[in-house]
């Protein structure tokens, strides 16, 4: 009953598999939701985005989480000594200490080398998976909700990694590699880099990024300069809530792509039944007499035996079922008759 | 489980319990051999008389969604095999064990009619019946086995299956325990690891 695969009948490869992110296998988002509850709760560490309206929307997952994070713990409540979380001191030491190496105590932006805070966007882990594919993500910001606040033009500013011009990554020496640069530009149309990250001045790139971390750190003195000019509150033990900040202008952008890449490893099984084998069956319903005494082969399959294949079983050497392949529909199988099932199992 | 999708002819594999227990424990799949199965088949259902002639004989057969397949099996209620097995079948001295004291032993010695073969056997509940000589495995190889009824807080039913290693034949025995009061252990309750390779640790009793 069992037949042994050989060489030829087993083979191995591994494949990059890209899909889109988001919740329902999208790759972009264009609307942007968050709960009231989360916020409520934990929104002075992060805000929890989603596809769908938590509210009332049932199957709404979080797609990414935003912080900010600052060195000394400005726009937290709390100081050293007194009373407090001072949240955005513990995002900061957090995204500090998986990122950077040890005795690091600011963050690098091209230019820019003592950056004491951040805003970060994280994927959740569910979403990405194994890694975001470099080059495949676009990130529209808006700060047309800060039209209140004078010198705040309501322009868009689309961001993207630089992977397509420094395939490497930066050569910063990191807990994690490849890191990209954040930079101005867009995928739509193909990808173009508007300002390099070495061009941006002074103030820094717009920020790093780290596929296999699925993080996109943003550079916040980038971001409050020319271009989005967003306002980052730094108030000493003062609740400023910037991670919001950062959400509603990713929600008044109006647009998020990202896809995610896996490496998938297959092996493909070539069960072949030849001519000769598998023409009969322990199947009772093949037999007129199946409990006692002799069997005889039912009317019609006794002279030019059928039978039909409807599962594979994979089997180890210690005869124990490691996997199961069921078809379809029936294959009939008879002497004039090969079947050759090909069965892919990923990992 | 649902029905699979019959208007094209495609695989669905999924890894058994088994699988996923030797992957969990970073093992390696090692897969080696393959068994054709057909069961869900009716070969009644082979029409003779159909009245558009010998192509059409198997067209109920043929047309049929089939299940999807499911985790928890540990093997095929039917094999297809070569012509010179047909008709053979296993036969055994009992089939029911009905209302056994706890600690009981049982021995089963299967033979199959026109060949001699070992067997293994696969236990469906291991809180009910174990390996008289081994832990909390659920199959073993060998030309016959001895088994252990357990104590049990209430009254039972499990299965044993014997497989022909050879035929593929199956024979499936019924065996259902005694409540023994003085145990607590519930025979739904969850089953002792799986630890021992029936093969290097000695399949045959």
């Amino acid at each position: 009953m069992y037949k042994l695969f050989n060489d030829e009948d087993i083979s191995t490869d591994v494949g990059i598999v890209t899909s889109g992110v988001w919740q329902d296998g999208a790759s972009t988002l264009t609307t942007f939701h968050t709960s009231s509850t989360q916020y409520t709760n934990t929104g002075d560490y992060n805000v929890d985005v989603y596809r769908y309206n938590p509210a009332n929307n049932a199957s709404a997952s979080i797609q990414f989480g935003v912080v900010y994070g600052h060195k000394e713990g400005s726009g937290s409540l709390g100081t050293k000594g007194a009373t407090g979380d001072r949240t955005t001191a513990a995002i900061f030491g957090q995204i500090n200490n998986l990122i950077n190496p040890p005795q690091t105590t600011t963050f690098t932006f091209q230019d820019n080398t003592t950056s004491k805070q951040f805003y970060a966007v994280v994927l959740n882990r569910a979403r990405m998976r194994e890694a975001i594919e470099p080059g495949g993500w676009e990130l529209h910001l808006s700060a047309s909700h800060q039209g209140n606040i004078a010198g705040v033009s309501g322009s868009t500013l689309k961001l993207i990694d630089d992977s397509s011009a420094i395939a490497g990554g930066n050569t910063n020496q990191r807990n994690f590699a490849p890191e990209y640069n954040v930079v101005s530009g867009s995928l739509i149309g193909g990808t173009t880099i508007k300002t390099a990250a070495s061009a941006e001045g002074s103030a820094g790139s717009y920020g790093t990024f780290y596929p296999s971390l699925g993080v996109i750190l943003l550079n916040a003195e980038r971001l409050a300069g020319a271009g989005l000019r967003l306002v980052t509150a730094s108030g000493s033990n003062s609740d400023d809530r910037n991670a919001k900040k950062l959400w509603k202008a990713i929600d008044n952008g109006g647009y998020f792509q990202m896809k995610r890449k896996e490496e998938i490893t297959s092996t493909h099984y070539f069960v072949r039944a030849t001519s000769g084998k598998f023409n009969s069956t322990t199947n009772e319903t093949f037999y007129t007499q199946s409990v006692a005494g002799t069997k005889q082969i039912i009317a019609g399959l006794a002279s030019e035996p059928k039978t039909y294949i409807t599962s594979v079983g994979m089997y180890n050497n210690n005869n124990q079922l490691i996997a199961i392949a069921k078809l379809s529909k029936p294959i009939l199988k008879s002497k004039a008759r090969e079947a050759l099932i090909k069965v892919k199992l990923d990992f | 489980m649902g029905f699979l999708d019959n208007s094209t002819v495609t695989v669905d594999a999924i890894l058994t319990k088994k699988g996923r227990e030797i992957l969990a424990n970073g093992g390696d799949l090692n897969i080696t051999k393959f068994a054709l199965s057909d069961e869900e088949i009716d070969y009644t259902l082979w029409d003779v008389t159909h009245p558009n002639g010998t192509d059409s004989y198997g067209t109920v057969i043929e047309n049929m969604s089939l299940l999807e397949a499911t985790p928890n099996r540990t093997n095929f209620r039917s094999f297809l095999v070569d012509q010179s097995l047909a008709g053979t079948q296993i036969n055994v001295d009992q089939l029911d064990y009905s209302s056994v004291d706890s600690n009981t032993p049982i021995t089963i010695t299967p033979l199959t009619t026109g060949q001699t073969e070992t067997y293994t056997y696969y236990i469906e509940n291991t809180n009910i019946v174990k390996f008289a000589n081994g832990g909390g495995q659920s199959s073993i190889s060998g030309p016959s086995v001895s088994l252990k009824t357990q104590a049990i807080i209430k009254a039972a039913t499990t299965t044993v299956t014997i497989v022909g290693n050879t035929s593929g034949l199956s024979k499936v025995v019924t065996i259902s325990v005694l409540a023994d009061p003085t145990s607590n252990v519930d025979a739904q309750g969850p089953k002792e690891k799986d630890i021992i390779d029936p093969i290097t640790d000695g399949g045959v009793y």
